[in-house]
C-alpha cells in the first residue's frame, strides 16, 4: 500500500503488523524502548508517537497503516516530546555510565547522545532495588527503565514469567516474586532477558577478573573449549565479513593469552550424540520414558525441573557436551598427559548464561571451572589491542579437534536432533524423512527407518514453544518419539551470553555463518570422527556401557520449592520438652489431594485432645514426593498417600510409644 | 419465578398497585446509604422496628400483622452531610440529623399524632426556614431528578418496589421487541454519552460491540469509581441497583453477551451488597439466569471487587483486573469492542450510563432528548463538597451553569468564606475561575474551557485555597495512582509534582515554572491512557487561569495564605507581656527570652505549628 512518509511517497506491504515496522522496512527506524517484535504490543515509552494525518499524536507500534495514511516521524513538537521522555528517563537513571556493563551497547546511552542531551532539567531521583547479583543473571533496578522487555520475553516468549512488575507509579520496580532473589525462584538462566534489555539493568555476572587471577597464577594448567555458537557471533562485535576461519584465530589468540590447550565442544557435541542416539534406540526397543528430551540446554533442564517434574525421567541422562567434554577432560585425558585433575583449570567459552548455572549445580561440581560467554571473550580480545582478523588461525589442540558437521551444528535448532538422527542412520538406516513446520519454532520430522519402524522426532526452540508442545503431550494430543528443544529462539545462537544486538533478525544471520561452515566439513556423522572412536575404544568401551554411565551420564531432581522451608502456623508456646514436629506438605500436588484439610484437622487434634498437646503442626513446601500425594512428615516418618485418619492414628501411635520411651520408634 | 414475559407484566402490575397503596399508607424510609450509615442510620433503623413491632399498634390503620413491615431502606437522597435521614409517609415529613433517640418522639408525634417533629425538620438553607417537605427545600427544587427519580421513596433492596415503580418494564420491552438493532438506533438517538468522563457516544459503543464477531461477548459495568470526592455511581449502586442491572441486562440482548460483570470497588461496601442483592433478587424472579422469561436469552452476571488501584478505572486496566491480572492499562487500538476480555468483544459502561438506558427505553429517545442540551442529552449527577452550604450528591439537566449549582442547590458558599474557582471533574479535572460560573456543564462546553465532566466531582474552592497548593494536592494523589508503565505518567507527574512542592514551600523559580509547563503538555500528550493524559490538568487549568499565584510563590508570597512556608511568626513586642507560656509551650523551643520582657522567636527554629498563637493570651504573636 502506498502511505505518504514525512511528504514522501512510500510503498509498505500490507500485511505489516504496525506503523514501526512498516517504516523500520524502509529505512526509518522510529526510536523506541519497549518495542520487540518477538513480544506483545506493550506501548510504554511513548518515543515512537508520530503525527498522523496532520492532527493526532499517536504511537506507531500499535497503529495499523492505511492506505494514504500521512505519517509526519519528525516534527519539532514530537522532537520535543522525545527529548523530554529520555530527559525523565535520565533523571532517574543510574547514570555510572563508564562502569556498566552496557557502556557502549546501550540503547538509553545511544538515544541520549543522538539527542544531543548535555543537561537534565529535572531532579535527580535514585530508585530504590538496589542490585542482585546472586546468580549468572545480574539485576539493577537503578538502571532499568520499566520498559518491561524482559517480563514480557520471560512470559510470552519463554514461558517462564519468573519476574514482572510490581508497586504502582514511581515504585514500581521489575522484580521476581515477593521481592527474591533470582537465584531463588523459578528462573532457568536462558538469559533472554538480558539479551532484551535496552540499558544495564540486566546482565550477564563479568567472569573475566577471575580467568585473569588463574593465569595470573601460574598454578594451573588452563584448557580452554569453544562452543559452535560463539564463532559465528564473535565476529559482529569486531565488524568482520562472515569468517570461516574465526575459530582458529580465537584458538590463537587464547594461547596467547597463556592458554596451555584449546578445544572443540563439537566434539563432545558428537560425543553426546553418538551416545544419546544409543540410549534413545535403547528407549525406543524397550518402550520406556518415550519421548525422549535431548538433555543439551541447561536451561531446559532446569526448566523441566522446574515446571514439569513428572517429566524428569524423560530427559536424556547423558550430559551436555560442556559437562560431558569437561568430564572425559578431566577424568581421562588428565590421565593421558600425566597432569592430576585438580591441576587442571577448564574453560568454557559459550554463548549462554545458563552454562554458568550449569557448571555449578552440585552434581557438576569441579568439572568445569569457568565459564565465559561471547560477549566477555569480545571484551578480553579488546582489552587485548589485538586486531582479531589479523591472527593466523592455528589448529586447535588434539584429541579434541575433530568433529562432525552435526557437532557443529549443535549451535542452532534442530543440531542435536540432526546429529542423533546421523548416528542412527549408521546404525539401523534412514529410508525417508519428512520434515513439517507445525508453527513458527516447532518442527516435525516423520523419519522411516530401513526396519520398517516410523520415528517421530521434534526440534523445538524457545522455552515457550517447549511449553506448547509438553502441555500437547500431557493431553495426549500429541505423539512423538524424541524432542530436541534449545531454550533459546534459533538456538544457542541466539543465547543470552551473545553480542548486542540479539534479535531475531541477528540471529538469523548467526544461522546462515554457522551453516556455512558447518558444509565446509567433511565428516558427516559421529561415528566418522577418528578420535571419538578411538575414545570409545581405549577408555569408554561402548554405548550405554558402565563406563559410560560412569563418566558421561548424569541425573536430574524437582527444583520448584519455596525458599524458606517451613511456615509458622500456631502461635508456639515456649517449648517445655522436645515437641514432635508434624510437618504438612502445601506443594502444590499435596494441596489439590487435600493436604489443607489435614492440615487444619490436625490443628484442630492438637487443640482439643489432651494426648497430641505435645505436638506442633507446621505447613512445609514441596517434599518432593508428588505422586504419591499428600505427605505428611511425623518428625522424619514420611506418611505418603495421606488423609486425616491415617496421620491421626500414626501419630497417636508415635506419640504413645515416644512416651514410653521406645527407642526407636520408626 | 417468572416464566413468560406476560408473567412478568402481570407481576409487575401487582407491584404497581402494592407500591401505590404503601405510599398512601404509613411507612417510614431510613436512608441507608454509606453516608447516612456512617452517622448511625441502621441504629435509627433497628430503633424505629422495635417501636413499631413492642405497640404493635397503628393509629390510622388495624393492628399489624406479624410480618408487616412498615420501616423501609431507602438509599441516599443526596444531602449526605445533614444524614441520618427519616421520611415518614404519607405525610412526607423529612428528617435530618436523626439520632435513636429521636425515635420515641418520632413515633409519638408523627406516627401517631401524624404531626411534625419540628426540631428534626430539615432547615433550608436558602430561606433559613424549617421546611417539612423534600420537595418544599430550593436545593430539591432547583435540580433535575430523574436518574434518582423517586428520592427518597423508593426502597434501595426490593425489587418489588422497584417493578412498581415500573421497573423491568424496559428489559420486558425489549425482549418483546426482539429486535436488536431498534434499541442500538434508540440509544444512538437518545444521543447518551459515556458517564465515566470521556462523554463517547454510547449507541456507537454498543454498535460497534454487537457487530463485533465472537464466540463469546462480555458486558461489564464500570463501578469502580476512583476520584477523591466522588461517589455518584456509589449512591447509584446503593439506592437503585436494580436500574444498573437492568440497562445491563438490556446491553446484554442488544450486544448478544452471555456473561457480565460489575467491577465495584471493595470500598464500597454497601453498594456490593445491594448490587449482589439485586442480583439474587433477579435470579429468583427468572429476570436473571438461563433462559429468561423463556425466551431463549441467557445472561448471568458476576461482581467483580476492585482492589484499591485508582487506574483499574481505565477500562482496559479494567479488564486485566478481572481477568486476574495486574491492573495496568494496555495501548488502544484494539478497543474492548473488538478485543475485550479475554480477547473476546466486550461492552464496558459506566454505573450512571447503564442507569440511564431503561429509562431512554422507557420514555423514549426524543423524550429523553428534552433534558439536557442537544450535544449532551440527559441529566448529570454530581458529588459537590467543599466550603458550601449544602453538600453532597446532586442531580441536574446538562447545560445548567456552576452558578446555578454553587448558589441556587448548594445554597452559596458558607458564611466566611468567599468564591474563588471550582475543581471540577476529578482529580484530572480542570480549576475554572469565577469567570467561568455561567458556563453551561456539557461535555464540550467544559472540554473547550480546558475541562472535563469527568465522573462529575466539584470541588468548590474559597479565596482561602491556594490554588498552587490545590495542584499540588492532586498531583500528589496522581502520582501515587499512576500505574507506572508509561515513562510520561510515572516519571513526568513525579517531577511535576516536585516541582509543585518546591513552590509550596517558596523554593519554586521561573525555571521551574517553565519545567512545569512544558512537562505538563509533554505528560497530556505523549501519556498512553486516559489518567495521564488528564493528570496534568489542576497543573494547566491553574497554570492559566491563576498563573499570578504561581509567580507570587516565587516572589515569596501565598497570596491566600495557606502555604505555612510562607507564614512568618512574629511576637509584637508592644503586646507581649513576657509570660513565657509561649515558649514553654513551643514544641520546638523556637522561642526565648527573659522574664517580663517581650519574648522572641527564632525563626530558622520555628516550625510554623501555630501552638504559640493559641496560647498567647495577649494576641500579642502575629502570622506575616
Amino acid at each position: 500500500m502506498k502511505i505518504y512518509v514525512d511528504g514522501k511517497e512510500v510503498i509498505i506491504r500490507d500485511d505489516e503488523r504496525n506503523l514501526l515496522e512498516a517504516l523500520k522496512n524502509v529505512g526509518i527506524e522510529i526510536p523506541n524502548l519497549c518495542y520487540l517484535s518477538e513480544t506483545s504490543i506493550y506501548g510504554a515509552c511513548r518515543l515512537c508517537l508520530v503525527e498522523v494525518d496532520g492532527k493526532s499524536i499517536v504511537t506507531s507500534c500499535n497503529l495499523k497503516p492505511y492506505e494514504g495514511m500521512v505519517v509526519r516521524t519528525n516534527t519539532p513538537e514530537i522532537y520535543e516530546i522525545r527529548k523530554g521522555i529520555l530527559e525523565l528517563l535520565l533523571a532517574s537513571h543510574n547514570r555510572d555510565c563508564t562502569t556498566c556493563e552496557r557502556n557502549g551497547s546501550c540503547k538509553l546511552q545511544e538515544y541520549a547522545e543522538a539527542f544531543g542531551i548535555r543537561k537534565i532539567r529535572f531532579d535527580n531521583v535514585i530508585k530504590d532495588g538496589g542490585v542482585d547479583d546472586k546468580s549468572p543473571i545480574v539485576r539493577d533496578n537503578t538502571k532499568c527503565i520499566l520498559c518491561g522487555d524482559c517480563v514480557r520475553v520471560c512470559e510470552e516468549v519463554q514461558g517462564v514469567a519468573a519476574i514482572d512488575i510490581a508497586g504502582r507509579g514511581f515504585q514500581s520496580k521489575v522484580t521476581p516474586a515477593f521481592g527474591h532473589s533470582l537465584a531463588d525462584v523459578e528462573c532457568v538462566y536462558c538469559g533472554q532477558c538480558v539479551a532484551y534489555c535496552p540499558t544495564g539493568a540486566l546482565s550477564i555476572r563479568n567472569d573475566i577478573d577471575k580467568l585473569y587471577r588463574v593465569l595470573k597464577s601460574k598454578k594451573k594448567v588452563v584448557i580452554g573449549m569453544i562452543a559452535p555458537a560463539v564463532r559465528s557471533a564473535i565476529q559482529e562485535e569486531f565488524k568482520l565479513d562472515s569468517d570461516l576461519f574465526i575459530a582458529g584465530r580465537l584458538n590463537t589468540f587464547l594461547k596467547m593469552l597463556g592458554f596451555s590447550k584449546v578445544f572443540e565442544v563439537p566434539f563432545g557435541a558428537d560425543l553426546v550424540a553418538y551416545e544419546e542416539a544409543h540410549e534413545f534406540l535403547d528407549r525406543l526397543e524397550k518402550g520406556e520414558k518415550l519421548p525422549q528430551f535431548t538433555s543439551c540446554c541447561p536451561a531446559w533442564v532446569k526448566y523441566v525441573e522446574e515446571f514439569y517434574p513428572t517429566y524428569i525421567d524423560n530427559l536424556s541422562t547423558v550430559k551436555s557436551p560442556q559437562q560431558a567434554m569437561g568430564s572425559v577432560i578431566k577424568e581421562i585425558y588428565s590421565k593421558e598427559i600425566g597432569i592430576p585433575k585438580e591441576d587442571i583449570y577448564l574453560v568454557s567459552i559459550m554463548p549462554c548464561t545458563s552454562k554458568k548455572f550449569e557448571a555449578e549445580r552440585e552434581e557438576h561440581k569441579g568439572v568445569v571451572d569457568l565459564v565465559i560467554t561471547t560477549k566477555e571473550l569480545a571484551q578480553m580480545i579488546k582489552a587485548s589491542g589485538i586486531d582479531i582478523s589479523s591472527l593466523k588461525p592455528e589448529p586447535f589442540d588434539k584429541p579434541f579437534n575433530l568433529y562432525s558437521q552435526g557437532g557443529l551444528d549443535f549451535g542452532k535448532t534442530g543440531g542435536v536432533l540432526g546429529t542423533v538422527l546421523a548416528v542412527i542412520n549408521h546404525k539401523v538406516k534412514i529410508k525417508n524423512v519428512k520434515e513439517e513446520e507445525i508453527e513458527k519454532g516447532i518442527r516435525l520430522f516423520n523419519v522411516e527407518l530401513e526396519n520398517g519402524r516410523n520415528v517421530r522426532a521434534m526440534a523445538v526452540h524457545s522455552l515457550g514453544k517447549a511449553k506448547r508442545v509438553l502441555r500437547d503431550i500431557k493431553e495426549g494430543i500429541l505423539n512423538v518419539d524424541i524432542i530436541e528443544v534449545m531454550a533459546c529462539s534459533f538456538g544457542c545462537i541466539g543465547g543470552g551470553g551473545q553480542p548486542y544486538p540479539n534479535d531475531s533478525k541477528v540471529r538469523q544471520r548467526r544461522a546462515k555463518i554457522l551453516s556455512d561452515m558447518v558444509n565446509i566439513n567433511p565428516i558427516t556423522s559421529p561415528q566418522e570422527n577418528p578420535y571419538l572412536m578411538e575414545l570409545y575404544e581405549k577408555y569408554l568401551e561402548h554405548p550405554l556401557s558402565h563406563k559410560t554411565h560412569e563418566i558421561l551420564h548424569t541425573s536430574y531432581s524437582p527444583k520448584r520449592r519455596v525458599p524458606e522451608q517451613e511456615v509458622e502456623i500456631l502461635p508456639l508456646p515456649i517449648p517445655e520438652e522436645e515437641k514432635i514436629k508434624v510437618r504438612i506438605c502445601l506443594g502444590t500436588s499435596c494441596y489439590i489431594k487435600g493436604s489443607y484439610k489435614i492440615l487444619s484437622d490436625l490443628i484442630e487434634v492438637v487443640r482439643k485432645e489432651d494426648w497430641a498437646k505435645n505436638v506442633e503442626v507446621v505447613g512445609t513446601f514441596c517434599t518432593e514426593n508428588c505422586s504419591n500425594a499428600p505427605n505428611v512428615l511425623i518428625d522424619d516418618i514420611l506418611i505418603s498417600g495421606a488423609d486425616t485418619n491415617k496421620v491421626k492414628e500414626m501419630l497417636r501411635e508415635y506419640v504413645r510409644r515416644k512416651q514410653e520411651g521406645v527407642s526407636d520408634v520408626s | 419465578m417468572l416464566r413468560t414475559i406476560d408473567e412478568a407484566i402481570q407481576y409487575m402490575e401487582e407491584k404497581k398497585i402494592e407500591r401505590k397503596k404503601k405510599l398512601e399508607d404509613l411507612n417510614v424510609y431510613v436512608c441507608v446509604g454509606t453516608g447516612c450509615a456512617a452517622k448511625g442510620s441502621l441504629k435509627v433503623y433497628e430503633a424505629l422496628k422495635k417501636i413499631f413491632k413492642e405497640n404493635n399498634v397503628n393509629v390510622n390503620l388495624q393492628k399489624l400483622d406479624d410480618n408487616e413491615e412498615r420501616v423501609r431502606k431507602t438509599g441516599c437522597c443526596g444531602r449526605c452531610s445533614s444524614g441520618p435521614w427519616v421520611i415518614v409517609m404519607p405525610y412526607g415529613y423529612f428528617y435530618s440529623e436523626v439520632k435513636p433517640e429521636d425515635v420515641k418522639e418520632i413515633y409519638e408525634e408523627t406516627i401517631l399524632k401524624g404531626k411534625p417533629v419540628e426540631r428534626l425538620l430539615f432547615t433550608d438553607p436558602a430561606t433559613g426556614e424549617r421546611v417539612e417537605r423534600l420537595e418544599d427545600a430550593k436545593f430539591y427544587k432547583a435540580q433535575s431528578f430523574y436518574i434518582m427519580e423517586d428520592i427518597g421513596k423508593c426502597e434501595c433492596d426490593s425489587i418489588d418496589d422497584y417493578m412498581g415503580r415500573g421497573g423491568y418494564l424496559s428489559f420486558i420491552k425489549v425482549l418483546k421487541e426482539g429486535n436488536p438493532d431498534w434499541v442500538v438506533k434508540t440509544i444512538k438517538d437518545s444521543g447518551l454519552r459515556g458517564r465515566g468522563g470521556a462523554g463517547f457516544p454510547t449507541g456507537v459503543k454498543w454498535e460497534i460491540t454487537k457487530n463485533s464477531k465472537g464466540d463469546r461477548k462480555f458486558v461489564v459495568c464500570n463501578g469502580d469509581e476512583g476520584d477523591p470526592g466522588a461517589f455518584m455511581n456509589r449512591t447509584l449502586l446503593e439506592r437503585d441497583p436494580h436500574a444498573v442491572l437492568e440497562g445491563m441486562l438490556i446491553a446484554a440482548y442488544t450486544i448478544g453477551a452471555q456473561k457480565g460483570y460489575a467491577y465495584i470497588r471493595a470500598e464500597y461496601p454497601v453498594a456490593v451488597e445491594m448490587f449482589r442483592k439485586a442480583i439474587e433478587d433477579a435470579k429468583r424472579l427468572g429476570l436473571v439466569g438461563e433462559n429468561i422469561l423463556g425466551t431463549g436469552f441467557s445472561f448471568d452476571i458476576e461482581i467483580k471487587e476492585g482492589a484499591g488501584a485508582f487506574v483499574c478505572g481505565e477500562e482496559t486496566a479494567l479488564l486485566a483486573s478481572i481477568e486476574g491480572k495486574r491492573g495496568v492499562p494496555r495501548p488502544r487500538p484494539p478497543y474492548p469492542a473488538q478485543v475485550g476480555l479475554w480477547g473476546y468483544p466486550t461492552l464496558i459502561n459506566n454505573v450512571e450510563t447503564y442507569a440511564n438506558v431503561p429509562k431512554i427505553i422507557r420514555d423514549g429517545a426524543e423524550n429523553y432528548r428534552k433534558r439536557g442540551v442537544p450535544n449532551s442529552p440527559g441529566t448529570k449527577m454530581f458529588s459537590v463538597t467543599g466550603p458550601v452550604r449544602l453538600t453532597g450528591i446532586i442531580e441536574v439537566e446538562f447545560g445548567t451553569t456552576l452558578r446555578q449549582i454553587v448558589y441556587d442547590i448548594c445554597g452559596g458558599l458558607t458564611d466566611d468564606n468567599e468564591f474563588k474557582a471550582v475543581q471540577i471533574g476529578g482529580p484530572s479535572g480542570a480549576c475554572l475561575s469565577e469567570a467561568f460560573l455561567d458556563l453551561p456543564l456539557d461535555y464540550d462546553s467544559l472540554k473547550s474551557a480546558g475541562a472535563m465532566v469527568g465522573s462529575g466531582g466539584i470541588v468548590v474552592l474559597s479565596k482561602k485555597a491556594c490554588m498552587v497548593e490545590v495542584a499540588r494536592f492532586f498531583l500528589d494523589f496522581t502520582k501515587r495512582e499512576s500505574c507506572g508503565k508509561c515513562i510520561p505518567c510515572r516519571e513526568g507527574l513525579m517531577q511535576s509534582y516536585r516541582i509543585l512542592e518546591r513552590f509550596t514551600q517558596g523554593k519554586g523559580t521561573y525555571e521551574d515554572l517553565e519545567n512545569l509547563e512544558f512537562l505538563a503538555g509533554l505528560i497530556k500528550t505523549a501519556s498512553a491512557c486516559g489518567l495521564g493524559q488528564t493528570a496534568p490538568n489542576p497543573i494547566l487549568s491553574t497554570l492559566r487561569l491563576f498563573r499570578d499565584e504561581y509567580i507570587a510563590h516565587i516572589e515569596g508570597i501565598c497570596p491566600s495564605g495557606m502555604c505555612t512556608a510562607f507564614k512568618k511568626y512574629v511576637i509584637n513586642p508592644e503586646l507581649c507581656k513576657g509570660c513565657g507560656l509561649c515558649a514553654r509551650s513551643c514544641p520546638q523551643s523556637a522561642i526565648s527570652g527573659e522574664r517580663g520582657k517581650p519574648y522572641v522567636i527564632d525563626q530558622e527554629k520555628c516550625a510554623k505549628c501555630g501552638i504559640c498563637v493559641e496560647k498567647c493570651k495577649f494576641k500579642a504573636i502575629e502570622i506575616r
